[in-house]
């Protein structure tokens, strides 16, 4: 069993001013103690304020607000890459995010060379990968270019590549933005079928996005973020229709 | 990927055990580490006729342009010097370009740092890993100069290999050390690159010991990177290091693992905000 499970966290980056990272800075503030205010506080942006969030086995979370409201640090903080500044995270069962096309491509290594690059970014060992290898191969139909340099591709080749890897192996936890989607959509029925035995396979799905076909295609369940809070968690229907009209879409 | 007991994150506890889990993390991923420092190496010369080869090269033209200028100066014979100064440029181009490319570690790696799940000091064993490869090609000049100029190793020159073992694992601490520090403050990088030139010309790689007057011979006292070079050079030359070279090495690694690990445990958390 799957679980994940958001405990009043909050995300707060400090915005690192060129003069607050210097170390001149630093040693004066040593020097001079720290009772002398050098500079007002570090100004500060909390991407995620006292988020409260669970999720067990069969939801699938559609995460919905305008850009900047905090949709992919939820993401990221929900797969364990930002430590919560405040509140606890917790994680049963294995994650994987997938943010961005990708991750660990390398442009001059060939197309095969890639499919263990982005594997092993995904954390999936290479004695596994190598099981499913072939089929990758296959349903990329990339041909001879599989042994070619990445850089000779088109971009709607890569996409299919890393589509590919991704997809291979679901983990009980899946947390993506809406690359993914999209380039399913691209390849019609043949990825739409390969993204439905990756999403099926997954215990616990977060998918963020602006399209709303999209979230009604693979979510039964939504959350609406404004500035860094849930302003709205429930029916997916019924946040769709507040967050994404369909005359917008 | 998470065990299936689950694994809670949060802004307070558990930060030596989390750290910890990082580290042993890595260990276990050699596949992941080995290969990128690998496809590192090759991207670097991809396309170039002498290929890596050009990491020989380069260590031959310097041992020989040395030797020419340095070795009738300082009074040795020009095989031994020759030898001396190889394995000196051998392992000081390995420390050097271990200490140059540290700070700049986790601010290069931000996207794999902010997109994956993999632990984060894999980034530390990946630039070991590639330059030992560097260093491996430079080092093959090691025992060609050494039967050129017919100059019998000890049976003592063994202790080179833990002496090198030792000088990898005091690399590796500061390197996370530096990675740490280079992500938080960005003068770090600077004062690395502009510290590890003046170390070259503070430390014997070209120039002997004996060379120092003997009221200048605390400087090599209070420089511990005489002493990894020491515990690897002495030994293959056919001598015996300094008695103090060995306590030195061992003392300086021991304190720089404590510093390390103690500093991840404190801040890996916060590396992801820095970068």
């Amino acid at each position: 069993m799957a679980r994940l499970v958001l405990d009043g966290v909050s995300v707060t980056f400090p915005i690192y001013h060129a003069s607050a990272r210097s170390m001149r800075r630093f040693a004066l503030k040593g020097a001079l103690g720290r009772r002398i205010r050098m500079e007002p506080r570090m100004p500060s942006v909390a991407a995620l304020s006292e988020v409260d969030l669970q999720l067990q086995d069969g939801d699938r979370l559609a995460v919905v607000g305008a850009n900047g409201s905090g949709k992919t640090t939820l993401l990221r903080t929900a797969a364990g890459i930002y430590p919560p500044t405040a509140g606890r995270v917790r994680l049963v069962g294995s994650v994987t995010p997938l943010l961005g096309l990708g991750t660990g491509l390398n442009l001059a290594a060939t197309g095969l060379e890639n499919i263990f690059l982005m594997g092993m970014h995904l954390d999936i060992p290479p004695s596994r990968l190598k099981t499913v290898v072939d089929e990758i191969v296959d349903w990329t139909q990339l041909g001879p270019f599989i042994g070619t340099p990445l850089r000779t591709y088109s971009a709607g080749m890569i996409v299919r590549l890393a589509f590919a890897v991704s997809t291979a192996f679901p983990p009980d936890i899946l947390v993506m933005d809406e690359w993914l989607g999209v380039a399913d959509a691209e390849f019609r029925a043949k990825g739409y079928e390969r993204m439905a035995g990756f999403v099926n396979g997954a215990r616990i799905t977060l998918l963020a996005s602006h399209h709303r076909s999209l979230l009604e295609t693979w979510c039964n369940r939504a959350i609406l973020l404004e500035e860094g809070r849930i302003i709205a968690d429930g029916a997916l229907e019924t946040i769709l229709d507040r967050a994404l009209p369909k005359d917008a879409t | 990927m998470s065990g299936e007991t689950g694994t809670t994150i949060s802004s307070d506890d558990q930060r030596w055990h989390a750290a910890c889990a990082d580290l042993l993390g890595s260990l276990k991923r050699p596949y992941i580490w080995g290969r990128l420092g690998w496809l590192d190496v090759r991207h670097r010369y991809l396309g170039s006729v002498l290929g890596s080869l050009w990491l020989t090269a380069n260590v031959t033209l310097m041992v020989g342009c040395l030797t020419l200028v340095f070795a009738v100066p300082l009074g040795s014979a020009p095989g031994a010097y020759a030898a001396y100064v190889t394995v000196g440029l051998v392992v000081w181009g390995f420390v050097q370009s271990t200490a140059i490319e540290a700070p700049t570690l986790f601010i290069n790696a931000a996207e794999p740092l902010r997109q994956c799940t993999l632990p984060i000091s894999i980034h530390v064993f990946r630039l070991i890993w590639r330059n030992l490869i560097v260093l491996g090609h430079s080092a093959v000049l090691i025992p060609v100069v050494l039967l050129l100029f017919g100059i019998a190793p000890a049976a003592s020159a063994w202790t080179a290999i833990p002496g090198f073992m030792l000088l990898v694992l005091a690399l590796a601490a500061g390197t996370l050390l530096l990675a740490l520090l280079g992500a938080r403050f960005r003068d770090v990088p600077q004062m690395v690159t502009s510290g590890i030139q003046l170390l070259f010309f503070a430390t014997p790689v070209f120039w002997l010991p004996s060379s120092l007057p003997p009221d200048r011979q605390w400087l090599l006292q209070i420089n511990p990177l005489f002493a990894f070079l020491d515990i690897v050079r002495a030994p293959l030359l056919g001598g015996t290091p300094a008695a103090s070279s060995w306590t030195i090495a061992a003392g300086v690694t021991l304190a720089l693992l404590a510093v390390a690990v103690a500093g991840y445990a404190a801040w890996r958390r916060r590396i992801v905000y820095w970068i």
